[in-house]
């Protein structure tokens, strides 16, 4: 009799101990940062939150960005994908992907935007009725979250995304991270109104300098990006996004960025809001901007 | 009693064994094809020609509100209707956020 209660009660102490050693990996999964599960936070709705680049040559791409901005990178590549995940200064920054560009396709490489939304689904109703393509439906990025690709009524692409974790915080982008978006298109106010009734911004006029409207996409307090007119001389252009990496010598980099294989498409000149800018492209062709940014900018003006 | 022991065994094996094997697939993501559903957006990756900044010149001036400046004057006054609802006269003009990181960051990417 003694016996039996012995086992039985082993059997019970062993039973208990399996399902915590179960609950316990159950847990430490569930905190992994590469398995953030979704949670009930709010999102950061109408902030660029990850950029993505695909790229012909990835590796020509890790030299050149990690060369011109420091960045670092892991790699998550899956069978046959290439894929890695850039970091500046241990921050994650942007994912990379290659995938082969045919020789003679008009096409040329550009980095897309994500921006946050809370719910994919209501997004896309929103976005599609107000007139946008849908490029890519609703689909789920491991690690990332759901998202879905469109070109806006003017043809610019954009994403939207509901990350799997918490947006990044509303802080000043370090050097080496992106710190400004702008969209470049024919209609500045027509694309103002489509963005605004997707994502809720508020639109603020910073005024025309000739024929260039300057317009101003905010949301949680803080700007998110600007909506700025093509050049009429530019007929052959299209709507675009354009991302802005922040550096604190935008000549200086502009010139390693030549170093490094890449081109500069606008040379470093002070903006308007005075801060030095330029464009450049990588050796793939794909554009990006340079912002310089000192802390006593980000205030706030009051009218 | 020896039936006993051994389905208590086999239990208790499946009780640990199941949620292993689940938190094993939630940390590692599953199976190997995790990014084939990015890949097959290729076609909306690629943009077609048209990134000729030679338009631009010193007007390309895109940044963001700065504190202090002038140019940062809010206009519209004589547009008339726009197409989208303007931010009211009143509003502070935002700028981008302020202040640096703090050791932990709200979220896991940027």
């Amino acid at each position: 009799m003694l016996s039996i209660v012995l086992k039985t009660r082993r059997i019970r102490h062993c039973i208990g101990l399996m399902l915590l050693l179960g609950l316990t990996c159950m847990a430490q999964a569930q905190n992994s940062p590469a398995s953030a599960a979704p949670t009930d936070q709010q999102a950061l709705v109408g902030k660029v939150v990850f950029l993505e680049l695909v790229t012909p040559d990835l590796m020509a791409a890790q030299r050149f960005y990690g060369g011109l901005l420091g960045w670092t990178f892991s790699e998550m590549s899956s069978g046959t994908v290439k894929y890695v995940e850039a970091r500046a200064d241990g921050q994650p920054v942007a994912a990379l992907m290659q995938k082969e560009l045919a020789a003679g396709a008009k096409r040329q490489p550009a980095w897309l935007n994500f921006i946050a939304v809370s719910d994919v689904d209501a997004a896309k109703a929103a976005a599609l009725h107000r007139g946008a393509k849908l490029l890519l439906d609703s689909h789920t990025i491991p690690h990332r979250g759901r998202a879905a690709i469109f070109a806006d009524p003017q043809g610019a692409v954009f994403a939207i995304l509901a990350s799997s974790s918490i947006d990044p915080a509303d802080v000043l982008a370090a050097p080496g991270e992106w710190i400004w978006s702008s969209l470049l298109t024919r209609d500045p106010d027509a694309a103002a109104a489509f963005y605004q009734d997707v994502f809720g911004y508020e639109v603020f006029d910073l005024g025309k300098e000739g024929d260039i409207d300057h317009l101003m996409l905010s949301s949680g307090n803080f700007a998110r990006a600007s909506v700025n007119t093509l050049p009429s001389s530019w007929s052959k252009a299209h709507a675009h996004w354009l991302s802005y990496v922040r550096v604190e010598n935008v000549a200086a980099a502009a010139q390693r960025a030549v170093t490094l294989g890449g081109q500069v498409l606008v040379a470093p000149h002070m903006d308007r809001h005075g801060g030095m800018l330029a464009v450049v492209s990588d050796p793939q062709g794909a554009p990006f901007g340079l912002l310089e940014w000192s802390e006593a900018n980000s205030k706030e003006q009051t009218k | 009693m020896m039936n006993l022991t051994l389905s208590a065994w086999r239990l208790a094996l499946l009780a640990g064994a199941v949620p292993l094997l689940v938190s094993a697939c939630v940390a590692y993501g599953g199976p190997a094809t995790q990014y084939e559903v990015g890949v097959e957006a290729g076609p909306g990756y690629y943009e077609p020609y048209g990134f000729d900044y030679g338009g631009w010149g010193g007007d390309y001036r895109v940044a963001p509100y700065r504190d202090g400046m002038r140019g940062g004057q809010r206009g519209g006054a004589d547009h008339g209707a726009r197409a989208f609802r303007a931010a009211p006269s009143s509003r502070a003009m935002p700028s981008i956020p302020s202040g640096a990181r703090s050791g932990a960051r709200s979220g896991g990417r940027r």
